[in-house]
């Protein structure tokens, strides 16, 4: 079963769609890519996904089941969306000590995510005076507090420096070799390809082509991820490509 | 449910505003009895009867009310300030029962501070009256209902503070909006209007008419102001429930 499921998802503000009926899987155990331009509709979709947007249209389902429907939610999936979600007042122990205590996750959780992400020594400092790159790691410690099977990332890079990078790409790996299923966007395309197994590709809200990584590039005969997107993303708007099950 | 109430005592214990809340009520709790006690002699000051513990005790209820109002107002409508509506909501998709959660949350915190205030200007009232010769009767003149009555009043603040933030989504909005109604709506409407009787049946009313150690006549006696005012909470705590579950983040 797939572990997430978009079908003809939607989402219309007045009169723009800022998610077109957009229909596509994520399977279990692997690292999917979500790519698209500025305003493509990601950030919608994965909201949707989380239920902090209400659709339009269609479903978008963890599990089987609407987020608002899950019974242990921070378990299930683990979510960055927005590196400022924390109170600037509160310590980034105490920040996820409030998510811990919600969610019946013990304290000693709280300290493993923080060394996991390298906030041990500075866990105790006010959020306000984090770097981007620390609130980044703040918001993925949070995502994986209740050791999900499924993580759900929003731009997880932004605001991280190269030796940033270098660590969130092994964190990724190391998830994904653990078996966990991963939904990423991102703007670093060549980051993306080193990391990612399968790649959806959404412009204007619409889907493009969904496709494993290694297939795409082959298809492309070597082309690059930032290569294969521009040439495709060009034809979207009028030709939709729906390359799913393609072998 | 419980794990939702303690997390959102556990927001509340980890940032300032608590801490400054119950600071206050502390003060303003010491402070009338103390003024008492410093006040020169030759001051016009009515003669001092065993009455005066349950006035003593009823002098911080205003203030601990309206700080726990702003806990409340600060703990809501902060969410939206610094965007921890997002991780709240991650956590317990269900918006009524984060709601639920902040108003349990915030009723015990008011509870608590309600109950500190009457400790405080309980302990330094009846010192002061002892020191003064007043005979102490804390079992008469309504001590035991004020005991009782203010920790109750200032628990409905925080429900008040949490239901109106939670409804504006804005912490300036929400103080704004609390300003006004006490100082337009409850202050200058009945004047204006030419309609004094509407401050008895208007919440700030109903909670001085609650307090009050007589009922004078033309007003709500202090059991038909308390429903009146209970009947206030529930509509503004229910409007917010359902506005809230029909919104987006």
């Amino acid at each position: 079963m797939a572990v997430i499921e978009l079908n003809g998802l939607t989402k219309t503000y007045g009169r723009v769609r800022a998610v077109d009926d957009l229909t596509f899987t994520v399977p279990p155990g692997r690292v999917t890519g979500f790519v698209g331009a500025n305003g493509a509709g990601k950030t919608t979709t994965m909201r949707m996904l989380l239920g902090l947007t209400r659709p339009t249209a269609g479903t978008a389902l963890v599990d089987g089941r609407q987020y608002v429907d899950l019974p242990h939610p921070v378990r299930t999936i683990g979510a960055l969306v927005d590196p400022d979600v924390f109170h600037p007042n509160r310590s980034g122990r105490n920040a996820l000590r409030v998510i811990a205590r919600a969610s019946d996750i013990p304290d000693r959780r709280v300290d493993e995510v923080l060394d996991l992400v390298g906030l041990a020594e500075a866990g105790g400092r006010r959020v306000g005076g984090f770097s981007m790159g620390m609130r980044q790691r703040l918001a993925l410690a949070a995502a994986l507090l209740g050791d999900p099977e499924t993580l759900l990332l929003d731009e997880p890079g932004n605001g991280l420096d190269p030796q940033g990078m270098h660590w969130l790409r092994g964190l990724i790996r190391s998830m994904a070799a653990e078996g966990r299923t991963i939904f990423l966007s991102s703007h670093l395309l060549a980051e993306l390809a080193q990391t990612v197994d399968e790649v959806v590709i959404i412009a204007d809200g619409r889907l493009v082509t969904q496709q494993p990584m290694a297939g795409l590039v082959d298809s492309s005969r070597g082309a690059s991820l930032e290569e294969v997107y521009l040439r495709l993303t060009d034809l979207a708007p009028s030709q939709p490509e729906q390359t799913q099950d393609m072998p | 449910m419980k794990s939702l109430v303690s997390a959102e005592l556990l927001k509340l214990r980890t940032t300032a505003s608590l801490w400054v809340a119950a600071g206050v009520v502390v003060a303003m709790s010491l402070a009338v009895p103390v003024v008492l006690v410093l006040s020169p002699s030759g001051v016009d000051i009515p003669e001092i009867t065993p009455a005066a513990l349950a006035e003593l005790m009823r002098a911080p209820a205003s203030v601990a009310g309206g700080a726990v109002l702003l806990v409340g107002l600060l703990a809501a409508a902060g969410e939206f300030r610094h965007h921890t509506v997002l991780t709240t909501r991650l956590v317990e998709p269900r918006s009524g029962r984060v709601l639920g959660a902040k108003l349990v949350a915030i009723a015990l915190v008011g509870l608590a501070l309600g109950l500190l205030a009457e400790l405080v200007s309980g302990v330094a009232g009846a010192v002061v009256l002892s020191a003064d010769g007043v005979d102490l009767e804390p079992l008469s003149h309504g001590v035991p209902r004020v005991a009782v009555t203010v920790p109750l009043l200032v628990a409905l603040h925080g429900l008040v503070g949490v239901a109106v933030g939670a409804l504006v989504r804005s912490t300036a909005g929400a103080v704004g909006a609390t300003l006004v109604w006490v100082f337009v709506v409850e202050g200058v409407l009945p004047v204006v209007t030419r309609s004094p009787w509407m401050v008895h049946w208007l919440p700030g009313g109903t909670v001085h008419q609650i307090l009050a150690a007589e009922t004078p006549a033309g007003q709500l006696t202090p059991v038909a102001a308390g429903a009146l005012l209970l009947g206030y909470v529930a509509a503004l705590v229910t409007a917010t429930a359902v506005l809230d579950s029909r919104r987006e983040l």
